[in-house]
């Protein structure tokens, strides 16, 4: 049977598994009633722990293996059905009771004698090939979408939503809360739609507002709002692991890639496509084949190959079969989790095992991946791009002529100067030594170079460590030897030196033909940059591999310290950034040039004004996006046994998953293959549709919202889950009319008010009886902060920057790395942009109030507000004007209280002084930010430090006023959205 | 099994009943946990962790595995080929440095850890450690985090997780280390994917220049070392009237709007808990405050400073504490072992210090002291295009290394496990660096196959699918 009508044959077979209008119905002996009452059952609640996993070591999978728990015939004899109806110790399933329909279907089943059709037995096949069996196919997030059948109007309810919701919780004997407040509503819907809070003016507006209506057109005010991209697009970064940098990249040892430039043109990308509510499965496409689709749209969407072209891309060097499997996986992880809500990445070692999801699936997805390769798109016409690079070319080819001539003019220096080494080591021995002359006194009389003589002054005097030619003349200046003895002794020093110079240059000269051997072609290899690139050892660090000739060491060491580096002691030049002394002949730069003909002087000096002015006409680099292309060749993954790239086995022809619709994905990767078939999937749809629920009620219908396989959640309420699927197909896949079905529904607008019973019945919410108050997450902290101070600057896109206390835009804007998140985004529980995040922890730790205490951003927005309320006529104004822009409120009578309490006592001078001269922005630093703040590589340099080189902006005084009003930005109502 | 509960709940409990929703971290909040997994599976033998890191690779034909072949086959090839490492390598190479006997067990030790040498009686040696690949970055990542690649949590995060905290006033997993990070940096003290809070917190511990023969330097400010824990503008008198202004807004508006909402006390608590730490955690640091004779023990040096702030923290309840040597891989002597000779000086006295610092404070016996690097080197002389100059370095070398353990019931005195008689390969019972976190996890009463925390459809553990705790060097 083709896999399609396999699909549909099941569809049918299972139409039933969330049908609420079964009466009648087939016999309980019959294989429909099995197929339809019994396996789904066992499927959706079981089969999490009973089958390859034994859990109890209770298996339900077969007959044969399920007979241990039940007595055919018997079913109050069964354990199995004790344990569903919890009348004995074991309760299953766990955490939970099933249906009494349910239950009753299965007590039937045993008792009619517990019928297993054969054709289920079939399943284990002799070959021994991974089969999947119909228990696997039945499950729920795998089935098509099914049309619910819409519950009975309700008075409470008002859209279709509520009808399913309030079925729901009267199911479950709970009535829902009151309605939200207008206030709390607008400030809810504001947050949650655009991430920031609303301003004063439209909140009255909208309490005033009693049409029918009003609160529609405040969503579709937010809707329309550029703010709204910037808050869901982030919430899609999260799933699609954004990251600027990765850790290869910005290795502080300098190797590799600098972080990705232009990885801002993704995230701006995603903003615009969610701002123009670009269909789901387009927005799907885009992402992983923007350069596969059709002409017109190409240029426009090709940095939606960010999401792979981003990374990560892991460190290349050790491993590098690992390194590109590891990549791979990547990739395979973030599809399969982000867009199917399924866990293929399990698959990698060994088949999965709860999901069907068998090795060789995984290896057909990955080998997608295999043949996608890094690519960047410039983003200017192609005439620039030549522009640039032509003069790219310049420049190196320039720098490369003075490195070339810097390095022959100091080679030959050196060695005009090794034939001087006799007369500098006779001045020397002026100097140090019976004579003691002075040493610029010698070098005057004897026409010598002063700098020269004081390096051998001191060369000659380094204890003699590393090589055995001067131990004599060192014993000789001890024994305060006469000059005879001298000349003899630097006569020889220089015959050696010159000796184990040609010795040196020789060998030399061999190394490189041996290098040149062993590195074919005709240009000498370059070190490889881009991901991808490395695919052995010797791309990473060409000739590294190479056995060179070399000097003996007592011979090497002396060329070393005389012609490369001073071998001193305490230097390990394998440290970077180690002072390295050059050798006593060794010199370079200034050094070197002032020993040079006027000529060459001149030579040098016009080479190096001609590659300044090049560089300085040189314009910033051209933007380019982070993307992929095809491989030349595509070819099919081999499958790695037990996940390991060098055991490898048999070939893995490229298609979609099993379970789902296991077609080819033949076209060159497969990428675009790969991306039709996501979109085609229902699981697809309850994946995207279950995300944004959650991010409007705070916990999903699934609350594993990448995970829809046997070890996530089932849905607290399948029917709605459906509900909504099915109209997002319906509806084109619109996110904005998904969100504006959610909102106006009475759900979304009731008020997080408590209720005992219901929290008995169900403390964590999940039925949808009241708002679920939570906390800010990190950008509608620190967005909202500069909302209500007023300062935020609403400017879009471009690149990102660090969030210093400076950068006044959204939190979408700054930087992202993958090497070191932000220590204020980590701090209010940013996901890690290494993996693909599925939902955000909230914690509550002391750190996070430490930053509202002491850090200069927070306490900086609060002096802005308080310039504003400072105009007020007395301090109870000033008060309720705060509390107005604070919390778009009326201060309460003993909030009023309260702050005049804590103004009365606080010491008010700083106040007076502030308000008789109030301090212009463009005033010196009246107040230095706190050290604190810049420590280097400090745990929380988040809003703490700037950038190196910005220019640093006065900061306000700290006042009273500003700390009463901080003291109103740390508070939980300004922080929890209710 | 005896299983350590810091709250009647056990976690899992506590989710069950909440859900795991925002209950989760309501209920972090309440019983102060962070979200950390309650309790232990064994009968912990150590309850805290400091890892002495001497990052870039210290060689230990140099230090703690003595080669009496490589001084007789000194210049000769090694037999039957020299073994991939990074570079390439030449002729076997004897050690530079002289050896002694110390102590009771007569553990021979080079010239290089003279100090560490008179504590030999308590430190037992693993000469038989190796690890994957020979390079620093995924060797690192490996040594501290389980796996090759960044993006997982590290040791001290997954202690954390598995054991909370003892001081909710200073964060439980922290990292010391002079001026810039090492090589890879912060994936060292991931978090990865658990919650944010088991992040390793790093401390720039800069507190003396190392060329500065001062014990302190005068312009060190306990108070600057931690951001946000210190801000010169405000006083704490002024935050007491701001948090207790705060408390009672608070107060005012939940009897008005009638809010229970184990959220919001979470938050309050976690304010007070923030304003005791403005004057705990600078404490900590203040290492001014210690006696002369106790700042002379540790020796000068940044490495020094390191290593007693470790012991301070360790002492007021952080459970983990890192001391990186310093920035980059300072230990990586690829050009000439004598390098060694300048980190070996930074290091050994404050080490040694470190043994008898805990030991006179009575922390030794629940302590755990871990020191050494990400790999070894080779007896292989270098000869590589790498050998910058002189060709008097070894390569890297995963195949053999040793790393010690002291404390925390370790069997003091004792080695084990060996390399081959050149010391290049484990031979006698080898020990994977995930065996070697298998046993840091057991001695602090964690079954490692049971510390899992469960990311992207998969249960994640530190030591993957591997790791054999190491039974016999446990007294």
């Amino acid at each position: 049977m083709p896999a399609h009508a396999r699909i549909i044959a099941q569809a049918v077979l299972f139409a039933g598994v969330f049908s609420t209008a079964y009466a009648g119905g087939p016999s309980a002996e019959s294989t429909d009633f099995f197929e339809t009452r019994v396996r789904p059952v066992l499927a959706n609640n079981c089969y999490s722990c009973h089958t390859n996993s034994q859990l109890g070591g209770v298996r339900l999978d077969s007959r044969e293996s399920i007979l241990k728990v039940i007595v055919p015939g018997d079913p109050d004899r069964s354990a199995l059905i004790a344990a569903i109806r919890q009348t004995g110790k074991v309760k299953m399933p766990m955490g939970g009771k099933l249906k009494d329909q349910e239950i009753q279907d299965l007590a039937a089943w045993v008792k009619a004698g517990a019928l297993w059709p054969e054709s289920v037995k079939a399943a284990a096949n002799p070959k021994g090939e991974y089969v999947i069996t119909a228990e696997q196919r039945a499950f729920w997030s795998f089935q098509p979408l099914q049309n619910p059948a819409i519950p009975p109007p309700n008075e409470w309810a008002t859209t279709e939503i509520d009808r399913f919701v309030i079925a729901k919780l009267a199911q479950q004997g709970m009535k829902p809360v009151k309605a939200a407040d207008k206030r709390t509503l607008i400030l809810r819907a504001s947050l949650d739609l655009t991430g920031l809070p609303p301003r004063l003016e439209d909140v009255a507006a909208f309490e005033k507002d009693d049409a029918p209506d009003a609160f529609a057109k405040v969503v579709d005010r937010l809707l329309a709002s550029p703010a709204y991209g910037e808050r869901w697009g982030r919430i899609w970064l999260d799933v699609a692991r954004y990251g600027e940098d990765d850790y290869r990249s910005l290795d502080p040892m300098g190797r590799g890639l600098n972080p990705y430039p232009f990885a801002y043109l993704y995230r701006d990308w995603v903003i615009k496509a969610i701002n123009d509510d670009m269909a789901y499965d387009a927005f799907v496409k885009a992402q992983l084949a923007a350069d596969l689709i059709d002409e017109n749209s190409r240029a426009r969407n090709l940095p939606a190959l960010g999401f792979l072209g981003l990374g990560p891309w892991y460190y290349d060097n050790g491993a590098v079969e690992i390194t590109r499997a590891d990549e791979r996986h990547d990739r395979v992880d973030v599809v399969s989790r982000g867009f199917l809500g399924l866990t293929a990445g399990c698959a990698r070692c060994h088949d999965h095992k709860y999901d069907p999801i068998p090795t060789k699936d995984y290896y057909s997805l990955a080998g997608v991946f295999l043949n996608t390769v890094y690519h960047e798109y410039p983003q200017v016409p192609q005439a620039l791009v030549d522009e640039y690079k032509k003069r790219e070319k310049d420049i190196e080819a320039r720098q490369k002529l003075m490195g070339e001539f810097s390095n022959v003019e100091s080679e030959q220096l050196a060695e005009a100067l090794a034939f001087q080494a006799s007369k500098y080591m006779m001045a020397a021995w002026k100097i140090t030594g019976d004579n003691k002359s002075d040493i610029a006194m010698v070098a005057g009389e004897d026409k010598l170079d002063y700098e020269l003589l004081d390096r051998w002054v001191k060369f000659l005097a380094k204890p003699p460590k590393h090589y055995p030619y001067l131990t004599k003349w060192q014993e000789m200046i001890q024994q305060k030897g006469k000059k005879a003895e001298a000349q003899k002794l630097a006569d020889d020093f220089q015959k050696t030196l010159v000796e184990v110079m040609f010795e040196h240059k020789e060998i030399k000269e061999e190394n490189e033909i041996i290098a040149a051997k062993a590195m074919p072609g005709t240009k000498k290899k370059k070190k490889g940059n881009l991901p991808n690139e490395f695919v052995t050892n010797d791309d990473f660090c060409p000739g590294c591999g190479l056995e060179l000739k070399s000097l003996p060491i007592e011979k090497m060491n002396l060329w070393t310290d005389v012609f490369q580096r001073d071998l001193a002691d305490d230097v390990n030049p394998d440290v970077p950034g180690s002072k390295v002394k050059p050798g006593l002949l060794s010199f370079r730069g200034w050094g070197l040039e002032r020993q040079l003909s006027p000529e060459r002087k001149s030579y040098i000096d016009g080479l190096r004004a001609d590659i300044e002015k090049l560089q300085k006409e040189q314009p910033p680099h051209f933007p380019y996006a982070h993307g992929v292309i095809e491989a030349e060749k595509p070819e099919n993954l081999r499958l790695s046994l037990r996940g390991s790239p060098y055991n490898l086995g048999d070939e893995t022809p490229r298609h979609f998953l099993s379970v789902l619709d296991p077609v080819p994905l033949s076209h060159g990767s497969g990428r675009l293959d790969l991306a039709e078939q996501i979109v085609k999937q229902p699981i697809a749809m309850r994946v995207i549709v279950n995300r944004v629920w959650r991010s409007h009620m705070g916990t999903g219908i699934v609350d594993t919202p990448s995970n829809f396989g046997v070890t996530g959640e089932r849905p607290t309420n399948p029917e709605l889950l459906e509900y909504l699927a099915q109209r997002f197909v319906d509806e084109g896949m619109s996110l904005k009319k998904l969100h504006r079905e959610i909102m106006l529904s009475t759900v979304y607008q009731l008020s997080d008010e408590d209720s005992k019973e219901n929290y008995d019945k169900d403390p964590a919410n999940r039925f949808y009886w009241r708002a679920n108050r939570h906390r800010m997450d990190a950008e509608q902290i620190r967005d909202s902060i500069l909302a209500v101070a007023g300062t935020l600057e609403t400017k879009m896109s471009g690149p990102s920057e660090p969030l210093t206390p400076d950068f006044k835009r959204r939190t979408v804007y700054g930087k992202i790395s993958r090497y070191r998140l932000d220590d204020y985004l980590q701090l209010f529980d940013f996901p890690s942009p290494n993996i693909s995040a599925e939902k955000r922890f909230t914690t509550s730790v002391p750190l996070q109030r430490l930053f509202f205490m002491n850090s200069d951003f927070v306490q900086q927005q609060a002096e802005v507000l308080a310039q504003s309320v400072t105009t007020e006529p007395d301090n109870s104004a000033r008060i309720r004007k705060a509390y107005r822009l604070v919390f778009a409120r009326d201060a309460a009578p003993d909030e009023v209280q309260l702050g005049l309490d804590y103004l009365r006592s606080e010491p008010m001078k700083e106040y007076e002084e502030h308000k008789a001269k109030p301090v212009k922005k463009d005033e010196p630093d009246a107040d230095e930010p706190g050290e604190s703040e810049f420590m280097a590589g400090g745990m929380m340099s988040g809003v703490g430090p700037r950038a190196k080189g910005e220019e640093k902006k006065p900061m306000l005084p700290t006042t009273v006023w500003g700390r009463y009003i901080k003291v109103l930005l740390s508070s939980n109502e300004f922080l929890f959205v209710n | 099994m005896r299983r350590k509960q810091t709250s009647p709940l056990t976690r899992r409990d506590a989710l069950c009943r909440i859900g795991n929703g925002f209950g989760m971290m309501a209920f972090a909040g309440m019983i102060g946990e962070s979200l950390a997994r309650a309790g232990t599976d064994f009968t912990p033998r150590a309850k805290r962790v400091i890892f002495l890191y001497m990052n870039g690779g210290l060689s230990q034909v140099d230090s703690f595995d003595r080669k009496l072949a490589l001084e007789k086959y000194h210049g000769q090839p090694l037999p039957g080929g020299s073994v991939a490492t990074e570079r390439k390598t030449g002729t076997l190479m004897k050690s530079p440095f002289t050896w002694k006997k110390y102590g009771q067990c007569g553990m021979e030790i080079s010239e290089l850890f003279p100090h560490l040498g008179e504590c030999a009686d308590d430190i037992c040696w693993i000469r038989s450690v190796y690890t994957d690949i020979p390079n620093h970055e995924p060797a690192m990542l490996m040594m501290n985090t389980g796996f090759s690649q960044a993006g997982r949590p590290s040791l001290g995060a997954w202690l954390t997780y598995g054991l909370g905290t003892e001081n909710n006033n200073l964060p439980g997993f922290m990292v010391l280390c002079p001026d810039v990070p090492t090589t890879v940096g912060p994936p060292l003290w991931s978090n990865a994917f658990l919650p944010a809070v088991h992040q390793g917190t790093y401390i720039s511990d800069k507190v003396a220049e190392r060329q500065v023969e001062e014990l302190i330097d005068k312009k060190f400010d306990p108070k600057k070392l931690v951001s946000y824990i210190y801000n010169d503008k405000f006083s704490l008198d002024e935050q007491r009237r701001e948090l207790d202004l705060l408390e009672k807004l608070d107060q005012v508006r939940k009897q008005r709007e009638e809010i229970r909402d184990p959220q919001l006390e979470a938050a309050i608590k976690s304010m007070e808990t923030a304003y005791r730490m403005q004057t705990e955690a600078p404490e900590v640091f203040d290492i001014r405050k210690e006696s002369d004779a106790t700042l002379k023990s540790y020796g000068p040096g940044s490495t020094a400073r390191g290593c007693l702030m470790a012991v301070r923290l360790i002492e007021k309840g952080v459970r983990m504490v890192q001391v990186y040597y310093a920035k980059g891989d300072p230990w990586d002597a690829h050009t000439d072992i004598n390098a060694h000779r300048k980190n070996a000086k930074d290091s050994d006295q404050p080490f040694a210090a470190v043994i008898r610092d805990l030991k006179s404070r009575g922390l030794f016996k629940d302590t755990l002291v871990i020191c050494g690097s990400e790999f070894g080197r080779t007896p292989v002389v270098e000869i590589g295009a790498g050998a910058n100059g002189i060709a008097n370095g070894r390569d890297h070398n995963p195949f053999g290394f040793t790393m010690w353990l002291s404390g925390g019931c370790v069997k003091g005195g004792t080695i084990y496990g060996a390399t081959d008689e050149f010391g290049f390969k484990a031979v006698e019972k080898p020990v994977h660096v995930h065996d070697l976190h298998a046993t840091i996890l057991y001695l602090m009463g964690i079954d490692h196959t049971k510390l899992t925390y469960r990311y992207s459809g998969r249960d994640f553990r530190l030591t993957d699918v591997a790791g054999n705790v190491i039974h016999d060097i446990i007294a």
